[in-house]
C-alpha cells in the first residue's frame, strides 16, 4: 500500500471530499500510475481517503491511500501525480508500507489554523473557550447548541490568527463549527476561506503522533 | 476564476461551479485578435455536458488568434449576488465582463432556455434588443440545436447561426478580426457564409422572414478536430465521462424527430479515428468511462468490431464504454460487454405498431421481446422506456397499450431469470410538433387532454409492481409547442415573461406558468395559432432556412404517416430526403457507388 499526502489549496478548497476523490482517480490515471481496482462488478479505483474537509477549507495534509499495481518509486510517484494533478493539489509525501494503515478510523486529532489578524486584541477572552464554549451545530436533519470546551486539545493565539488542536475521525469536533462560533462571539471577520487543516494525528500509546512520523516506522 | 465573486462563493449552492480551472484549460493569456465567449444559457454541469460547447471551445482556442473563454447561466443563488453586488456577468476563465469581448454567443440548446439568455444578458449589462446595442457592445450572436427556428428570439441577436458551427465559428471570427470594430461590415460579409443569419439584412414580408439561408454543415467529419484534450471538470457534470462523437445525422426517420432531420446528412468518423481520438480522451483526460455518442450508436456502420476493438483497449485501461442511444433493433449482446451499467433504457415511443408506424419508429413487438430477453439474459434488472404521448393519430388504446407492454415486459422477464425483482421505470414525454421535420404541421394536444392521457396511464401502470412512472410537464410542453413553431411576434412575450420573474423554465422548481400565461396574455399572443394544425400550402416562420432535407419530402413523409405507411431505414436505401445537397452524405454517396 502506498499512503500520499497531499495539499489542497487555492480554488481546490471549493472542491468537494467526492469530487477530490474522482479528481485523484483521474489523476492516477492520466499519470499512468496503476492503482488496484475493486473486484466487483462495478469496479472502481480503490482509493482511501481520511476524512472529509468541510467545503472552503485548505489543507496542507490530507492523506490518501492505494494500492500500486507494479513498480514505482515514491520519489516516481510524486513527480508523476504532480505532473499530472489540477492545479489545486499537490502531492509532498508518499510512503510505502505494509497492509492498509487505516488512517481514515487511526487519525483521532487535527491541528488547524484560522487566519485572523484582530484575533490576538481578544486573547484573553478566546483563551477562556478552553473552560467553557458553546457552539452552535447546524446540520441538514437538525440544530443544536453543544458544549465542547473539553474537545478543544489545543489553542494558541498570535498576532496572525489561533491555532487549535481538535479531535477528528469518531469523535469529532469541526473547525468551521468553531470558527464560526468565534466570528459570532467576538465579531472577527472569519469564514471557512481563512481556516487551515495543517496535520493529522494518530494516537499510540496514548500518545498523539503526526500521521507522517506514524507511516515512518510502518515504512518499507 | 472570477476574482471578483470569489469572496461570495462560500454563500452559494455548489461554488464548485464558478471556479474553472479545470485540467487541460488551454492558455488563456495567449495574445490574441479577437476575444470569444462561448457562452451556454443553463448551469455548469448542464453546459460542460454539451458536446457541442466543447467541441467549439476546443477549435476557437486552437486558432492563434483567438480566446475563447465560456460563461455558464450562474443558478439564482449566484445571480442574485452578482445583482445585488452590483457585478456584471463575466466568464469563467478570467471573470472578464461579457461586454469586453467582441463577440458573445449563446448556444441554445430548447426553447425553454429562450429566457435564460435574456438572464444573462441582463446579468451582464447587455441591452436584450439588437437594434438597442450600439458599436460598443460586442457582437451577439446565437446557435445550437435551437437554431431550426430562430425567430421568436432573432431580435435579440445580431447573427444567427444554423447548423454546425464549427467552421462557420472560425470564419466570422476571422472577419471579426478582418473588420474590427465596423459591426456593420463584419454583419454584412458574414451574411454571405452558409448557415449565418443576419436578421437586419433580411427581407421581412408580414412578419416572415423571405432570405433564404442555408444551414451550415461539416462535410467531412472524419478530418474535423475533435477535443482530444477535453477539459475535466472539477465537479460531477451531467455527463461525467468522456465522449465520442461517432457520426452526425440519423438513418431512422423518426418523423417527430427534429434531430434527426436537422443533422443530417449522414457523415461518419472512421474507426481508425475514432479509435486514435479515444485513446487520446483516456490518457489526457483519465476518464474511466467514455460515451460512444451519435443520434443512434448501434446504427453505426461496423459497429461490432468497433466495440471488439476498443473494448480490447478498453479493458486494458479499466474503461467503460457507454452506448447511451441504442434503438431496439440495433441492440446486441455484443454490443452490451464491458458496458459498466445496471440499467438499460429503450425508447419504444409508442405502445402499438399501428402508431409507431405513423411516427415511423421502425421497431417492432418482435425487436422488443428478443432485446428484453437479451437484456434480461445479461443479468439487467432495471429497464428504464421511453413514450411519448400526443403524437398524431393516438386513440386511447395506443397510451394502454404501454400498459400492455410494461406487462409484456415483465413476463419475459420472469419466464427468462424466473424471477419476479424487475424494476421498470416508465416516463413519458409530450409530443411537440418541430419544425423541421414530417409532422411540423400537426396539432399539438391540448394542456388538458395531456393530462386526462397522463392520468391514464398513471392509474393503469400504478397497481403494476415495480413499475414507476414519471412524465414530463404539461404546462412546459404547450410552452415549448409554442415557441417550436413561433414567429417574430413571440420576443415581446419572452421579455414580458423574462421581466415578470421567469427564467431557468426547463427547471421544473423554477418554471413559472402563471407569469408566462400572463405574458403571452398581455402581449396578445393567439396560442392557437402556433400549437394548431398548420395549413402545408402556407409559409411557415422558418420556410427561409434550407435544412437540406426538402419541403416536398417531408410533405410526403407527413402523407405518408396519416396513412400509417412506414420508410425504411436510410441505411438500406436512399430515401432521397435531399440532405445530400449539403453534401457528403454518406448513403447517397453509397447509393452512386453501387
Amino acid at each position: 500500500m502506498i499512503t500520499i499526502a497531499f495539499k489542497k489549496t487555492i480554488d481546490g478548497i471549493y472542491v468537494s471530499h467526492t469530487d477530490i476523490l474522482r479528481c485523484l482517480n483521474r489523476t492516477f490515471r492520466r499519470a499512468g500510475i496503476e492503482v488496484a481496482y475493486s473486484k466487483g462488478y462495478n469496479r472502481h479505483m480503490s482509493l482511501k481517503l481520511t476524512q472529509p474537509l468541510p467545503f472552503g477549507i485548505a489543507s496542507d495534509e490530507e492523506w490518501v491511500s492505494c494500492e500500486i499495481v507494479g513498480m514505482i518509486t515514491t520519489e516516481e510517484l510524486l513527480e508523476k501525480f504532480n505532473l499530472h494533478c489540477p492545479p489545486y493539489l499537490k502531492a509532498h509525501l508518499a510512503y510505502k508500507v505494509e497492509g492498509n494503515p487505516n488512517l481514515a478510523a487511526l487519525v483521532v486529532a487535527s491541528d488547524y489554523f484560522i487566519e485572523c489578524k484582530e484575533a490576538i486584541k481578544y486573547k484573553a477572552e478566546i483563551e477562556k473557550i478552553k473552560n467553557h464554549f458553546e457552539v452552535e451545530i447546524n446540520r441538514k436533519e437538525e440544530q443544536y447548541i453543544k458544549e465542547v470546551s473539553q474537545d478543544i486539545y489545543g489553542l494558541a493565539i498570535t498576532d496572525k490568527g489561533i491555532y487549535f488542536q481538535l479531535p477528528f475521525g469518531n469523535k469529532n469536533l469541526r473547525i468551521d463549527s468553531v470558527g464560526n462560533q468565534l466570528a459570532k462571539n467576538f465579531g472577527l471577520e472569519i469564514d471557512n476561506t481563512n481556516m487551515r487543516r495543517l496535520h493529522q494525528y494518530v494516537s499510540v500509546d496514548n500518545k498523539f503522533i503526526e500521521v507522517s512520523k506514524y507511516l515512518e516506522t510502518l515504512k518499507i | 476564476m472570477d476574482k471578483r465573486i470569489a469572496k461570495y462563493l462560500m454563500q452559494v449552492e455548489k461554488p464548485a461551479r464558478y471556479i474553472g480551472g479545470e485540467y487541460n484549460l488551454p492558455n488563456m493569456d495567449k495574445p490574441c485578435k479577437c476575444k470569444f465567449c462561448l457562452c451556454f444559457v443553463d448551469i455548469y454541469e448542464v453546459g460542460m455536458s454539451n458536446v457541442g460547447i466543447n467541441i467549439l471551445y476546443d477549435i476557437l482556442n486552437t486558432d492563434k488568434d483567438i480566446v475563447c473563454e465560456r460563461c455558464f447561466a450562474p443558478w439564482p443563488d449566484m445571480g442574485d449576488i452578482l445583482r445585488k453586488n452590483k457585478i456584471p456577468l463575466g466568464s469563467l476563465e478570467t471573470g472578464t465582463e461579457l461586454r469586453n469581448f467582441d463577440i458573445v454567443g449563446f448556444s441554445i440548446p430548447y426553447e425553454l432556455s429562450y429566457t435564460n439568455v435574456l438572464y444573462m444578458m441582463d446579468l451582464a449589462n447587455i441591452p436584450f434588443r439588437a437594434k438597442d446595442r450600439d458599436e460598443s457592445y460586442p457582437i451577439i450572436i446565437g446557435g445550437g440545436p435551437a437554431s431550426a427556428n430562430p425567430e421568436p428570439f432573432i431580435d435579440f441577436f445580431d447573427a444567427f447561426f444554423i447548423g454546425e458551427g464549427e467552421e462557420t465559428d472560425l470564419e466570422f471570427c476571422k472577419l471579426n478580426i478582418k473588420y474590427k470594430g465596423n459591426k456593420k461590415k463584419i454583419l454584412e460579409e458574414a451574411s454571405k457564409i452558409n448557415g449565418i443569419y443576419v436578421p437586419s439584412l433580411c427581407n421581412v414580408v408580414a412578419g416572415i422572414n423571405t432570405t433564404k439561408v442555408v444551414k451550415s454543415i461539416v462535410k467531412d467529419l472524419d478530418k474535423m478536430q475533435f477535443p482530444r484534450k477535453p477539459l475535466v471538470p472539477n465537479m460531477e457534470i451531467v455527463h461525467d465521462r468522456g465522449v465520442l462523437e461517432l457520426y452526425r445525422g440519423c438513418y431512422a426517420g423518426c418523423r417527430f424527430c427534429q434531430a434527426c432531420f436537422f443533422y443530417r446528412p449522414i457523415r461518419y468518423r472512421e474507426s481508425d479515428t475514432l479509435i486514435g481520438i479515444f485513446q487520446d480522451i483516456v490518457k489526457n483526460s483519465g476518464y474511466d468511462e467514455v460515451s460512444l455518442s451519435s443520434l443512434s450508436t448501434g446504427d453505426y456502420e461496423n459497429v461490432v468490431s468497433l466495440i471488439e476493438n476498443m473494448n480490447e483497449l478498453a479493458t486494458k485501461e479499466n474503461v467503460a464504454l457507454q452506448m447511451p442511444s441504442m434503438r431496439l433493433d440495433s441492440f446486441t449482446k455484443k454490443l452490451l460487454t464491458n458496458a459498466r451499467i445496471n440499467s438499460l433504457t429503450f425508447a419504444p415511443e409508442a405502445g402499438t405498431q399501428r402508431l409507431r408506424n405513423v411516427i415511423n419508429k421502425n421497431i417492432t413487438d418482435e425487436d422488443i421481446d428478443t432485446s428484453m430477453k437479451i437484456a434480461f439474459e445479461l443479468g439487467y434488472r432495471t429497464i428504464k422506456l421511453y413514450f411519448m404521448l400526443g403524437l398524431p393519430t393516438e386513440t386511447d388504446e395506443d397510451v394502454l397499450a404501454i400498459v400492455d407492454i410494461v406487462k409484456k415486459i415483465r413476463k419475459i422477464y420472469s419466464e427468462t431469470t424466473k424471477r419476479k425483482d424487475l424494476f421498470i421505470n416508465v416516463s413519458t414525454a409530450m409530443f411537440i410538433p418541430k419544425p423541421a421535420t414530417p409532422f411540423q404541421w400537426v396539432e399539438q394536444i391540448s394542456e388538458a387532454e395531456m393530462y386526462r392521457k397522463q392520468d391514464m396511464l398513471k392509474k393503469e401502470l400504478f397497481y403494476i409492481k415495480g413499475v414507476h412512472y414519471s412524465w414530463h410537464g404539461a404546462g412546459s410542453s404547450v410552452l415549448e409547442g409554442i415557441f417550436a413553431r413561433g414567429d417574430r411576434s413571440l420576443s415581446y412575450a419572452i421579455e414580458r415573461a423574462y421581466n415578470l420573474g421567469c427564467y431557468f423554465d426547463s427547471w421544473s422548481e423554477y418554471f413559472k406558468l402563471d407569469l408566462w400565461n400572463q405574458a403571452l396574455s398581455e402581449c396578445n399572443v393567439d396560442t392557437q395559432k402556433f400549437t394548431g394544425l398548420h395549413d402545408i400550402d402556407k409559409p411557415t416562420p422558418w420556410d427561409f432556412i434550407d435544412f437540406g432535407v426538402t419541403k416536398e419530402y417531408l410533405i410526403k413523409e407527413y402523407k405518408k404517416a396519416l396513412i400509417g405507411e412506414v420508410t425504411p431505414p436510410c441505411k438500406y436505401k436512399c430515401n432521397g430526403c435531399g440532405a445530400n445537397k449539403l453534401g457528403a452524405c454518406r448513403m447517397f454517396e453509397g447509393e452512386e457507388n453501387k
